[in-house]
């Protein structure tokens, strides 16, 4: 028998802290015990061991626990070979904001046209799975296309396709009138709207252009989108040296809607170079706390992780998280990195060319065929659809459990380590706040 | 030893595997980077 690899140690209190990012299981040990067990090997000599191995904090000895999750990862993909059931198109890559971070900067422009549009329509009709479809109208701005967005749907509906749908949007066109075109035909579940800072902070990060105050147009547009019943859901993208900015605008936002219960808010991480903006899961020693564990504590204190819908419901995680702690710290464990890796799912941008992945949008080089002549099994199809994780390292890893490996197209768009989980380099105290906060819910049952 | 929380690998694995099998392919809406949708 040896130790699982997915074990998380630390002293806490006097004894040492046990977590396994697989099981999620949970123990502490006297420091004694620990020592013999599991530095010193003598796992038979003791009668805990049954019950460490029963929770998985040691394994079999010809155990490959790498190949475990590889294997979860190979079932999902398994299971999605077949038919598109969700589909991410860009019906402009046009955008009317500049943010310095956009993954799509060099390559916002071009707008669907009808020809494109049919096309994609047929290929849907040829490729889904006749059961509802799941679209997310993603862009560019997908609202500057709000004219080939209903094109399509009138497309789809003669087609007899039926569809729900949301939007990423930045709200700056969300007017009464878009909220209007939106609520009537198409089929929108959930808005998502990028908020990373407030007032004029916000206006120089969006930079439109000619609009002077952008932000008060978007918090008026969000406010008419709440009322008229739309789950929306905002999106702080933060750099983690400029933490104040992030504080204050979920400070904002909580003061300005926390009362809506069809808000959701949450933060992440902005994805760039890490000499344009520090990765997240750097260790941030220059800090008295790391930036993304002090925003974690901020929105746990706040209530701001309220809903996340796709939890609810028969979700087999709900077992082992009835509180939705795990996914409220953002550790919980996965039996896929990323949905890319199926066959069936696929982006397609302004011109009909099909990618694995949406970051992928209008770089010809990620693309795999397109919505005329069908998908192109070529290499940038095999990079994402296959169940490797995206580096070596991450067979070794603790988290991969978590993150099964990880985000494979920012280890091409980006230089470091862009495709960790952010959760990588504060594991240790997210698994002390779990520790806590298990203790106050089963103090307050 | 005392045990903050209880869950037999071989249950995860269960879990795992089911959660596996029936997962609709939504991609951007759970990514790893991020655990949330993209945008």
């Amino acid at each position: 028998m040896k130790p699982s690899m997915f074990n998380v140690v630390q002293m806490y209190k006097g004894n040492v802290l046990l977590y396994n990012t697989y099981s999620t299981s949970m123990v502490e040990l006297k420091p004694e015990l620990y020592n013999c067990i599991f530095e010193q090997g003598n796992m038979e000599d003791y009668p805990e061991t049954e019950q460490l191995l029963s929770m998985g904090f040691i394994v079999e000895d010809d155990i490959d626990e790498a190949e475990e999750q590889r294997q979860l990862r190979e079932c999902v993909i398994n299971n999605n070979i077949s038919n598109i059931t969700n589909i991410i198109i860009a019906p402009t890559l046009a955008c009317n904001a500049n943010c310095f971070y956009c993954f799509e900067k060099g390559y916002r422009r071009g707008t669907m046209n009808k020809s494109t549009a049919k096309a994609v329509v047929h290929f849907l009709k040829e490729n889904w799975n006749g059961e509802k479809i799941g679209i997310t109208w993603f862009g560019g701005e997908p609202l500057l296309a709000a004219d080939i967005i209903e094109f399509l749907i009138n497309e789809l509906n003669q087609t007899g396709i039926a569809f729900s749908s949301k939007i990423t949007t930045n709200g700056l066109l969300l007017s009464k009138e878009m909220l209007g075109r939106i609520q009537s035909k198409w089929n929108v579940e959930q808005i998502q709207i990028t908020i990373d800072a407030i007032g004029e902070e916000y206006n120089k990060i969006k930079n439109y252009e000619e609009i002077p105050d952008a932000f008060s147009v978007v918090i008026d547009n969000i406010m008419k989108a709440l009322h008229a019943g739309f789950e929306i859901r905002i999106r702080i993208n933060f750099d983690p040296d400029k933490m104040e900015t992030a504080v204050k605008t979920m400070e904002y936002l909580n003061k300005s809607f926390g009362y809506f219960q069809n808000l959701q808010i949450y933060f992440a991480p902005i994805d760039e170079d890490d000499c344009v903006v520090r990765n997240i899961t750097n260790s941030f020693n220059d800090y008295n706390e790391h930036p993304f564990i002090r925003l974690i504590k901020y929105g746990r204190e706040h209530g701001l992780y309220s809903g996340f819908s796709d939890m609810e419901g028969d979700n087999e995680m709900l077992k082992f998280d009835s509180y939705n702690l795990l996914k409220k710290l953002k550790i919980y464990p996965s039996p896929i990195n990323c949905y890319a890796a199926c066959p069936n799912v696929f982006s397609i941008d302004s011109d009909g060319r099909l990618y694995k992945c949406h970051r992928g949008l209008g770089r010809i080089e990620f693309s795999s065929g397109n919505v005329f002549t069908g998908v192109e099994k070529n290499s940038a199809y095999y990079f994402f659809s296959n169940s490797n994780e995206s580096m070596d390292e991450c067979k070794e890893c603790v988290l991969l459990p978590v993150c099964q490996g990880g985000c494979k197209i920012n280890t091409k768009l980006y230089k470091g380590k862009e495709c960790c989980a952010p959760s990588k380099a504060i594991i240790k105290e997210l698994v002390q706040l779990y520790r806590e906060d298990l203790e106050r819910k089963e103090g307050d049952r | 030893m005392k045990i903050i929380k209880n869950v037999k690998k071989s249950e995860m694995f269960k879990s795992m595997q089911v959660e596996a099998k029936k997962a609709n392919a939504i991609c951007g809406n759970d990514c790893p980077r991020c655990r949330v949708q993209d945008g």
